[in-house]
């Protein structure tokens, strides 16, 4: 493709992510109630990590069907920070991603001497076994009864007492980790993920250090996922273990990618607001017990992948708009 | 030493009927490069059949073990027969390739069936209690009930039954043909796209059979499923990926692994232990323990 057709589809995207950005940005001022601000906040925390899942699935190409174990390792330390230190668990927001992108370094080293299928099924090995850790660790994780957070509404300079507050804190957080992790999917950094992607042994006889490489996608995957997973136990104020490293979340995840482009960073504004709104929905009309949610997103799976494999975004860029 | 001796055999009889569910997803996974993610969930449904087929009809589940596994098939028949073919011909693929495309589509299966059986089912744990079900057989010292001993009679029988149709037919050893070189195969004048069907339909198959006999032994829930794939996940991968046979030394490891580490170690590390060892194997030896046996 021409560079100057492949600059204007990008800038495309852009502004379909800053539309949705101003979109949400309004939302409140629209009078809704704080049910959907409650789902949007919800569906922003996916976001983010769905957007760091895209740039270690879809730009460096290696599958992890497990996010949660950056994500649970996120939702856990906000907790823990909160229980066993007695500090604000507002510090699991520093301390979730840097614990999440430390485990993603450890981690990849082993990991990444698989590849293609067997390096997906090993992430799920992963993610089982933090499971499993947190649900046996009752001392310290409180095991499949989970634990509070206490209430700490006043960090530093901001008051988290109303909604609205949690709401535009979580919408410049999501801003800010898509653009960081776009504008890293569009440097140096990113072709070098993508030429991996690619072609792994092509990229190494061009002089990329494919492992390097991988590890670094990963531990900045694993950062963002970690910065939603602690914000996310911090509004719920609880966490268990199958919220945290369970498979319904870590599937969430991957399909909000797969659905909005897994390769399109930005794919996710239009992805996780629209999914978590469908589920939502599908929980109102037929209960929360029900599993037909579960049940309607296996359909839409299905009917994505074989009607459009590459993701919504490129729907919405393709319109002539 | 006796507690020892029937753990060991307690393993080796879970073991061997892990082994019937795995070696079927590693014969999907041989003929196809694809994860069947929803293995587990084929015998999820097979347990759910016995069961309503004894209630309902009060027979020996045993007796009709052909009905469950037709149920299964024919659901495969339905995956690959229509939705993967589908998903083929079009050509488009998710990014990742083949692989993760058709993971994903399997994955949406998976949350069909088991979702789909919470809402007919309800998430209610069943058991199916027949008149043996309590026997006990004496082994040397050990104690072991009698479903585990006829659980693994069968699987014993089946995998065998696999194994002769795998070397000694002409349809096995194109299948073991379209394993080795798909390319080549087909060259040969195999018909991929038809050995692609009949693996799935010996696999869900196999699941079905495990299915059935999984239902005497465990508690029978509609995430049930979750749990063998996984499972067999760990298994295929400790027996070499595409090595049916290497599936099944791996299942009887992974029983033996399992019950040992819950007797001596704990309970509820159980299943923790089965990923570590997985991911030991993986690492010193990702090609698999028997990696380099092909059946």
């Amino acid at each position: 493709m021409k560079r100057q057709q492949l600059v204007l589809r990008k800038s495309k995207r852009f502004n379909v992510f800053l539309l949705v950005t101003v979109i949400l940005c309004l939302v409140p001022q629209l009078g809704v109630g704080t049910y959907i601000l409650r789902i949007l906040i919800l569906s922003l925390v996916f976001l983010i990590a769905t957007s760091a899942w895209c740039l270690i699935s879809g730009y460096a190409g290696q599958i992890n069907l497990a996010p949660t174990m950056f994500f649970g390792l996120g939702v856990y330390s906000s907790a823990l920070v909160a229980r066993h230190l007695g500090l604000s668990p507002w510090l699991g927001l520093l301390i979730g991603p840097l614990l999440a992108a430390s485990f993603a370094l450890i981690i990849g080293f082993p990991l990444f001497r698989l590849h293609g299928a067997y390096f997906a099924l090993a992430t799920l090995a992963v993610g089982e076994i933090l499971y499993y850790v947190m649900v046996n660790g009752v001392w310290f994780s409180g095991g499949t009864v989970g634990l509070q957070i206490p209430f700490t509404p006043k960090v530093l300079f901001v008051d988290f007492n109303d909604i609205y507050s949690q709401y535009y804190f979580i919408l410049v957080l999501a801003f800010l980790s898509t653009y960081i992790l776009y504008r890293i999917a569009m440097s140096r950094l990113g072709y070098y993920f993508m030429a991996i992607r690619d072609d792994e042994d092509t990229a190494m006889s061009m002089g990329i250090n494919v492992l390097k490489y991988k590890e670094v996608a990963f531990c900045l995957s694993g950062f963002f996922t970690g910065l939603a997973g602690a914000f996310y136990s911090n509004f719920l104020l609880y966490v268990e273990p199958s919220m945290a490293f369970g498979i319904t979340p870590a599937l969430t995840i991957v399909i909000m990618g797969i659905l909005g482009g897994a390769d399109a960073i930005l794919g996710a504004w239009i992805s996780a607001p629209l999914l978590t709104f469908i589920m939502e929905g599908l929980r109102l009309l037929f209960g929360a017990a029900g599993a037909y949610d579960l049940f309607t997103l296996g359909i839409l799976i299905i009917l994505i992948i074989l009607v459009i494999p590459r993701g919504l975004i490129r729907l919405v860029t393709a319109a002539k708009i | 030493m006796s507690l020892l001796f029937e753990t060991l055999i307690a393993g080796v009889m879970t073991g061997g009927l892990y082994g019937v569910i795995a070696v079927g997803l590693a014969l999907i996974f041989g003929v196809m490069r694809v994860i069947n993610f929803a293995h587990g969930d084929f015998v999820m449904v097979a347990m759910y059949v016995t069961y309503f087929l004894h209630l309902w009809f009060k027979i020996d589940p045993l007796l009709v073990i052909f009905v469950p596994i037709a149920v299964v098939a024919a659901i495969a028949f339905v995956v690959e027969g229509f939705i993967l073919r589908l998903s083929r011909a079009r050509g488009v693929f998710v990014l990742g390739g083949k692989e993760l495309t058709g993971l994903m589509i399997l994955v949406g299966i998976s949350m069909l069936l088991e979702n789909g059986a919470q809402i007919v089912w309800s998430p209610n744990y069943r058991s199916l209690v027949l008149p043996w079900s309590s026997n006990v057989i004496s082994i040397w010292s050990a104690k072991i009930p009698l479903p585990y001993v006829i659980a693994f009679i069968i699987s014993i029988l089946t995998t065998i039954l696999f194994y002769v149709f795998m070397t000694k037919t002409d349809l096995g050893r194109a299948i073991r043909a379209t394993v080795i070189n798909r390319e080549a195969a087909s060259l040969m004048g195999v018909d991929t796209d038809k050995i692609n069907l009949i693996a799935w339909l010996i696999a869900s198959a196999m699941a079905g059979v495990a299915g059935v006999v999984m239902a005497t032994l465990f508690y029978i829930y509609p995430t049930v499923g979750l749990v063998f794939t996984l499972k067999a996940f760990i298994i295929t991968i400790l027996g070499g990926m595409g090595s049916a046979i290497g599936a099944f030394f791996g299942a009887l490891l992974l029983g033996i692994v399992e019950s040992v580490g819950a007797v001596y170690i704990a309970v509820g590390y159980k299943e923790a232990i089965g990923y570590i060892i997985f991911l030991i194997v993986l690492l010193l030896k990702p090609s698999g323990l028997f990696g380099r046996f092909r059946v």
